[in-house]
């Protein structure tokens, strides 16, 4: 799978997704605790795939969602969003910026797993 | 007091006549003798109330500090408590593994046995000899209880995981205060704007410096956040993700 990018301005809920993603085998993780600190990680480490709350200082989720698709050398990293936002008209927003998909905190391990197996599952597709 | 008499001076095509406004002036001397105490009081009351917001916000703050702290110290007991998990599940596989040889050499020892048995008489002291391998295999044999410990081993991991994922209610919490901390500061500048009325704007300045300080040191926040176990709301991400995805 490659190299996990964990973005969220909460400490807790980082150890938590990175938690997660251990227990199901996923080892190589990084974090950043906003957007910004995220696109400074992804041009000195790389990620191959982004983990992102909405709400953070400096730069949210969405804008950096939308710094990845305006990326030519990023664009194709999946992300998948997890928030407490869950309002249909936030959920569109986060489409619309192209994330590849979307939690609603409180999240599961199962779930987030679902999720990821999703996003590879639709990639594998799309490059076949 | 004579207001009638007053009035009937302050007449259209009059514009000379005498107005007599003592009455009124008397009046309204004692009206604001009245009430310049009480105004003196509704600005106590401002000043006092809008003093001590600085505070509750701080509070709150602390209160999220606090909640993030105890989150960290227990996620680093579970994350403990996993590793230590995880080392006694190796310690349970090479038990395993010791397991399977020596199972592995009694039955070599047994077949070994057996041919070397065969046609020289030595039967019973073969016979003896495999019973007491087989015992041997028996006793060490412990599948079941080790079967049993990796189950309740299983079952902890995922029991510290659900506490691990329980709790995502501090982050959530921590949103909603922050919600409530930026409501506080925004009464805070509506207080100070009433306390300008009564005097140089000082108080407005003060307000200001104390919501921008708030809002410069506070993360975002979403108000509306909360930890519900109801899939509800990830059903709905789900459809809206799925009709994107098929293109509509």
């Amino acid at each position: 799978m490659g190299k996990f990018l964990v973005v969220d301005d909460s400490l807790t809920m980082r150890r938590i997704v990175v938690n997660a993603l251990k227990s199901q085998g996923f080892d190589e993780v990084i974090e950043a605790g906003d957007g910004k600190d995220a696109v400074a990680k992804i041009l000195s480490e790389g990620a191959n795939f982004v983990i992102t709350d909405w709400n953070m200082p400096e730069m949210n989720g969405l804008d950096l969602a939308r710094w990845l698709r305006g990326n030519e050398q990023f664009e194709n990293i999946p992300i998948l969003m997890i928030t407490t936002r869950g309002n249909k008209d936030d959920v569109i927003e986060a489409m619309k910026a192209r994330v590849n998909n979307y939690i609603v905190k409180p999240f599961t391990p199962q779930g987030l797993k679902e999720k990821i197996d999703q996003i590879m599952r639709s990639l594998e597709l799309k490059s076949a | 007091m004579n207001n009638a008499a007053t009035h009937t001076n302050i007449l259209p095509g009059e514009p000379h006549a005498r107005v007599d406004n003592s009455g009124i002036m008397k009046d309204f001397a004692r009206l604001l003798h009245e009430i310049v105490p009480l105004l003196e009081n509704v600005k106590n009351s401002i000043e006092e109330s809008s003093s001590r917001i600085p505070k509750a916000s701080m509070q709150l703050s602390k209160v999220t500090q606090a909640t993030e702290s105890a989150a960290v110290e227990i996620l680093n007991v579970l994350e403990s408590m996993t590793a230590k998990i995880s080392s006694v599940e190796d310690q349970l596989q090479k038990l395993k593994s010791v397991i399977q040889n020596s199972k592995d050499s009694a039955k070599k020892i047994s077949d070994q046995l057996c041919s070397t048995s065969s046609g020289n008489g030595a039967f019973a002291y073969v016979e003896m000899l495999t019973l007491i391998v087989n015992e041997y295999v028996a006793g060490i044999d412990n599948e079941h209880a080790i079967l049993a410990m990796e189950k309740l081993l299983d079952e902890t991991k995922k029991d510290s995981m659900n506490i691990a994922m329980a709790l995502q209610v501090q982050d959530i919490t921590s949103q909603q205060i922050a919600g409530v901390a930026h409501i506080i500061e925004s009464v805070q500048t509506q207080l100070a704007n009433a306390l300008d009325r009564f005097e140089n704007g000082e108080a407005l300045e003060v307000a200001k410096e104390n919501v921008e300080q708030y809002q410069s040191a506070a993360p975002t926040f979403d108000i509306d956040a909360h930890f519900t176990k109801s899939v509800e709301r990830q059903d709905l991400a789900d459809e809206i993700v799925k009709q994107f995805a098929n293109g509509k």
